[in-house]
């Protein structure tokens, strides 16, 4: 083989042999869903099921506990997202304003970030639990009369520990994703308008603030989908009645009776419904801002 | 307004302490037009952000009107700032964002809207008003900016190289319009330049600045015929930088002499501009006039120098001529060859000398 033949055919091939990785690992994903929705489906070969059926669907939205666990998880997704959004927008603000370094600054907001949530579970378990630190703390201060008086994080229906332990990690995310763009606006746009007569705060508010909103937007929905189908904070934390909806499938999926893996993934295929949803909307707001860069240039 | 720049100092850095402002000051009249000059780098940016309040200096003073503003933060200034580049606000309008300043100083919708209307019409940009200002051509983007700046009835107008990202025909546009504000506003002016052109065009007065020093304060013209260093001699463009030593009041290289009156002996550097250089071919060695100083235009060749090349730039040739390794460049009708021996003819107006 000629040496300018065999250059062009490794200049051919290299592109493919890089993604093949990618490609191995995106493969087995695939299989992974569409495995699964086809299970929602009623299909299962390696038990001769092959007819495509709504059956598992009907019956998984018939179910009279199935709004009450569609509803909680969505007050515990779009609770801690929200706050973890505002506390994310205060925590980057308050980064564009610190002279440190901005490496210095980032890493430190990823130790919460890399983390795992069940450490984070034992943590807030010992600090608040009934025995815990906090409310022990707060008897021996007066400020109630027993610990058992101090709200459960274990069980509790209002869900304020699983929204604590998802604040933990989703407030630096947002902030972690949103701090490199919200200094690089600030110190573009915030600056012109103080030279204008904004106030810090007002230029905030009426400059950088509007031109984070894209990557704000698609923090949230990162954040939302990712709490809305998390299974095991809900799992250790959340209370018996209305189970979150991850738990609900994981509990359907964990029955003896593998038939039951149908129904389990047809609850799972409604998680993935919204997610989708999500997903879409996070699309949109990508294409939005690549016009809008189209434009600017 | 009237202003004073008092001994500003400014240091950057954190282990090393790098000065980038030196105890610079200056004055600026009321409704004055003043151009900091000087090479990228030089502080003058520096300088124009601590007059804002963006930057806070070491030490010094800046006084407006006869009291001291440090103490107040950017937007209680009542400045008026263009950037180079504009720093529009994308999710504004062109009506909003020149009604800006206006409600950010509290003015009602209707009446900050009619200012910026009657804004742009001053700018030649009527009609713009509801257009985004991601549409818009960087010229109309830099009018959008001024008339921005101009909102609110800034105390003074800061101009950061408001046109270096522009095409030349544009920022030739964009300097008549400025001047026309700058006249029909009355508002004090001072604009960031490395144009020395562009200062000597617009100015009322000059402040040249390098390494964080003023080297220089004063008229355009002052400025241009009596450069009091080597690099504002040099900052005009169209000139060569030629080494040499003075003695007794000339300063010789390579046979070339030029008159150095009142420059002490020693190594020193001259600074022939373009225009006050010319070249003849070389004469014999009996015809050779000896230097005639004290005259306006003399011969300054003890003996020819040689041409090293000679280059075409539309309406002149430039030939340039070897100096002992150093390059003298001399503008002509008519091209020279290389190795041709040549007379250097000298105006006393065009060449300064400067002690290294």
């Amino acid at each position: 083989m000629k040496p300018l033949q065999a250059r062009r055919i490794r200049q051919r091939i290299t592109p493919y042999l890089l993604v093949t990785p990618t490609i191995i690992l995106v493969g087995v994903f695939v299989y992974g869903v569409v495995n699964g929705v086809l299970q929602g489906f009623g299909i299962m070969p390696f038990l001769g099921r092959t007819e495509l059926t709504l059956d598992y669907y009907i019956e998984a939205l018939n179910r009279r506990d199935l709004i009450a666990s569609l509803n909680y998880s969505l007050y515990i997704s779009l609770t801690s997202s929200v706050l973890a959004l505002i506390g994310g927008i205060v925590l980057s603000a308050a980064l564009t304003r610190v002279q440190a370094s901005r490496r210095r600054q980032l890493l430190n907001i990823q130790i919460p970030l890399m983390t795992a949530h069940t450490i984070v579970v034992l943590f807030l378990v010992s600090l608040f639990a009934g025995s815990g630190l906090f409310p022990r703390l707060l008897f021996w201060l007066g400020v109630i009369d027993d610990v058992g008086v101090f709200p459960s994080i274990i069980g509790g229906a209002s869900g304020w520990g699983i929204i604590l332990v998802y604040l933990w990690k989703e407030i630096p995310f947002v902030a972690f994703y949103t701090a490199t763009i919200m200094m690089h606006v600030s110190s573009r746009y915030g600056e012109a308008a103080e030279t204008l007569g904004a106030s810090s705060l007002r230029s905030f508010f009426s400059v950088t603030l509007p031109l984070c909103k894209g990557a704000l937007t698609k923090a949230f929905l990162i954040v939302f989908a990712f709490s809305f189908g998390a299974y095991e904070v809900p799992f250790l934390l959340g209370p018996t009645l209305p189970k979150a909806l991850p738990v609900l499938a994981y509990l359907e999926f964990q029955n003896p009776d593998i038939l039951n893996r149908s129904y389990a993934m047809a609850i799972n295929g409604i998680m993935a419904l919204i997610c989708c949803i999500a997903a879409l909307v996070y699309f949109l707001v990508l294409q939005k801002e690549r016009k809008e860069r189209k434009t600017d240039e | 307004m009237e202003m004073k720049v008092q001994e500003i100092t400014v240091s950057l850095g954190r282990k090393e302490k790098r000065k980038i402002l030196d105890s610079v000051s200056f004055d600026v009249r009321e409704g004055e037009f003043l151009s900091l000059l000087g090479a990228s780098g030089a502080g003058k940016s520096t300088l124009l952000k601590v007059i804002a309040g963006i930057t806070v200096q070491d030490s010094g003073a800046i006084i407006f009107d006869g009291q001291a503003i440090d103490d107040l933060a950017p937007h209680r200034r009542n400045i008026g700032f263009v950037f180079q580049d504009t720093r529009l606000f994308p999710n504004m309008n062109v009506e909003e964002n020149v009604a800006f300043p206006c409600k950010m100083a509290g003015m009602s919708r209707k009446k900050r809207l009619d200012h910026a209307r009657h804004l742009l019409e001053c700018v030649q940009l009527a009609g713009f008003g509801e257009r985004q200002v991601t549409s818009l051509s960087g010229g109309q983007q830099q009018r959008i900016a001024l008339a921005r700046a101009l909102a609110a009835q800034p105390r003074v107008l800061l101009l950061d190289e408001p046109f270096s990202g522009l095409d030349e025909d544009l920022r030739d546009d964009m300097r008549s319009l400025l001047l026309r504000l700058h006249r029909d506003f009355g508002t004090t002016t001072i604009m960031v330049t490395h144009d020395a052109v562009e200062a000597l065009e617009m100015s009322d007065r000059i402040v040249y600045i390098s390494k964080g020093c003023v080297l220089q304060d004063g008229s355009p013209p002052e400025l241009y015929a009596q450069p009091q260093t080597k690099e504002v001699a040099a900052c005009f463009g169209d000139c060569s930088t030629l080494e040499g030593t003075v003695r007794d009041g000339v300063f010789s290289v390579a046979g070339l002499e030029l008159a150095a009156e009142s420059i002490a002996d020693g190594a020193a550097v001259a600074v022939i501009r373009y225009q006050a250089v010319s070249l003849r071919k070389a004469a014999k060695e009996g015809d050779r006039e000896p230097s005639q100083e004290g005259m306006a235009a003399y011969q300054a060749t003890r003996k020819p120098l040689h041409i090293r090349c000679s280059v075409y730039r539309g309406d002149i040739h430039l030939a340039r001529v070897d100096v002992e390794g150093q390059t003298l460049t001399v503008p002509s009708s008519s091209s020279f060859g290389p190795g041709m021996a040549v007379d250097v003819i000298v105006d006393a107006e065009g060449c300064f000398i400067y002690s290294l």
